[in-house]
């Protein structure tokens, strides 16, 4: 859907991108000042990479070689930016049509029932709170009928509940509506909620672009990754509700064939029974073993098969399938102690409190 | 008050108004065309524009004559071509304070339009906004009290203006002889001493007036477009 290949230099700042993604989200990872936002600004065509290509559903936006640079306001990319660059001279219902074509009243209605948007219309932008801006920002981005929607770092302005409100408005804009995103954010942890497809990229290098599972592998990006929010995010449903114990049951991922497999314990979660929940486990947090264990205090002792390993530097990352798949990261002394291979059956033991509610999925 | 002080209250406020009519658009684009855009020559554009500023009035005033005089190469086109004489008639006048003007016009406007957020002006054109809507729907609205704040002062300017119109458009009574010229004549006119005064209160209170108006309207504005509290 979205390939480019970009070249740009600034002062002592170059960018060497390249991406290609089909992707319904591409999740573009990085630590600050990796040029996310000018590889951003590259795609809208609110800059101008020195050589390259770039192209969306096979149409070319810019070839330095065949001369072709579409102006931003002809290329219907959407853009969603960290602050929410919402027109303070415009109302609300001013700011979201404001890109509108005119056609489409079906499309305002359903944009706004989809963002909860109803009750701000007629509102003005200084009396929002940052959560609602970035609705609007992203209901506005939409609503101009956007081939592409970019989202730059939405949440980086928002506190952990308003992060918590948006994300589900995200997911229905991917699940509901037929606009690819490349969602750009250095919090790896809410990408994942969108997205397993990455493209992680450090000091202007595309270092690799691919699923989660399969890159983080590499020790080039588990390089980029380990130290800056390295996470697995899983969904899970609410099973039962232990208020006097602290605790919440879930079960992990799609259909489980074994009843014990892939259930958790963790702290006990405002959502309500059945719900769907994002949680994550840090990989550092779960420890494998081979036999059940009597008499630790780990609740959760979770039944899964080794999928696949690689050996790094300093560690070694297990992908464990407990109904969905979970990285783990142990030492390369225990690995060899358990003879950890693919196809070994194994324990994760989890702590609950290590495993963490994100929100819920709606 | 004689109808002669009426006459000088009146055509300076016709001069002063047709004054702004005519740079208003060029004004703005200059104003636009300085904040916003990059172009060989920028500098000399901009030095000429606030030469006005830093020119002894009459030298403005000598330059229009000697081009729009019947004589000057325009001047004398226009005679030739539509009959139509600008030197020593108010049309002179009204030129010769927007000439004076301008420069203040355009940077208050252009201050203004500089200091709107360029950000916004990207969102717009993500949304799909040419270069004019943008301008339109963005960098002016929201520049719009500075723009304000320009026009009355350049209209202030084209009540005192003197040193410019008395050249190019003399000092002819109920044609040319403004609100300044007037003052003037009654200063150098033995017991013009009345009516000068009377004029020079009269002048105090308009440029005042417009002066607190343009305070208060553009924090109104400012408020409307959400830019103050």
């Amino acid at each position: 859907m979205i390939s480019a290949s970009v070249q740009l230099a600034r002062g002592t700042f170059t960018l060497d991108v390249r991406l290609e993604s089909t992707a319904p989200v591409l999740g573009v990872f990085g630590p600050s000042g990796a040029g996310k936002t000018t590889l951003i600004n590259l795609i809208a065509g609110l800059a101008r990479p020195d050589r390259g290509s770039i192209a969306l559903r096979e149409q070319p936006l810019f070839d330095d070689v065949r001369n072709i640079d579409v102006p931003t306001h002809r290329r219907r990319i959407g853009v969603v930016f960290q602050e929410h660059r919402l027109f303070p001279h415009y109302s609300v219902k001013g700011n979201l049509l404001y890109g509108a074509d005119g056609h489409g009243r079906e499309e305002f209605s359903r944009i706004v029932a989809l963002l909860e948007l109803a009750p701000l219309l007629d509102r003005r932008i200084n009396d929002l709170s940052g959560g609602e801006r970035q609705r609007i920002a992203l209901g506005r981005a939409l609503l101009s009928r956007p081939r592409l929607l970019l989202l730059d770092e939405p949440l980086a302005s928002l506190d952990l509940r308003l992060r918590r409100q948006i994300i589900p408005h995200l997911r229905r804009v991917r699940d509901e509506l037929n606009v690819p995103i490349v969602y750009v954010s250095h919090d790896l942890t809410e990408i994942l909620q969108l997205t397993d497809q990455l493209l992680i990229i450090e000091r202007g290098r595309s270092v690799a672009c691919g699923r989660y599972g399969d890159i983080v592998h590499t020790d080039a990006v588990l390089a980029v990754v380990h130290d800056r929010g390295m996470n697995n995010v899983l969904t899970a449903r609410v099973l039962e509700h232990h208020a006097e114990d602290g605790v919440t049951l879930l079960e992990v991922g799609p259909g489980q064939q074994e009843g014990a497999a892939g259930r958790l314990f963790a702290p006990l979660c405002p959502a309500v029974v059945g719900a769907a929940v994002s949680i994550s486990i840090r990989p550092w947090d779960i420890a494998l073993a081979a036999a059940p264990v009597s008499g630790v205090s780990i609740l959760n002792q979770v039944r899964g098969t080794v999928m696949r390993c690689s050996a790094h530097e300093r560690r070694m990352l297990v992908d464990v399938d407990i109904g969905a798949p979970l990285i783990v990261e142990i030492s390369r002394r225990s690995a060899a102690a358990l003879h950890i291979e693919p196809g070994t059956p194994i324990l994760c033991l989890v702590k609950s409190h290590s495993v963490q509610y994100l929100g819920d999925r709606v | 008050m004689t109808s002669a002080e009426w006459s000088a209250l009146s055509l300076s406020l016709q001069t002063a108004l047709w004054s702004m009519l005519i740079m208003l658009l060029p004004g703005i684009a200059c104003a636009a065309l300085l904040a916003r855009k990059q172009f060989p020559g920028k500098a000399l554009v901009d030095a000429m524009v606030h030469l006005p500023l830093v020119l002894p009035p009459v030298v403005v005033g000598y330059v229009l004559l000697l081009s729009l005089g019947r004589h000057g190469w325009l001047g004398g086109f226009l005679y030739r071509a539509w009959g139509i004489e600008v030197a020593f008639t108010w049309k002179a006048a009204a030129i010769a304070s927007a000439v004076m003007g301008f420069p203040l016009l355009v940077r208050a406007a252009r201050l203004a339009m500089e200091l709107v957020d360029h950000r916004l002006e990207q969102a717009a054109r993500t949304l799909g906004a040419g270069p004019w809507r943008v301008f339109l729907t963005i960098t002016l609205p929201l520049a719009l009290p500075g723009v304000l704040t320009g026009m009355v002062l350049a209209f202030a300017r084209s009540l005192g203006e003197f040193g410019a119109t008395i050249t190019f458009a003399g000092n002819i009574e109920g044609m040319t002889r403004t609100l300044p010229s007037a003052i003037y004549t009654y200063t150098q006119t033995p017991g013009g001493d009345g009516p000068a005064l009377r004029l020079v209160g009269i002048s105090i209170g308009i440029s005042f007036a417009a002066l607190v108006a343009s305070e208060l309207s553009a924090r109104w504005l400012a408020r409307r477009i959400g830019l103050g509290s």
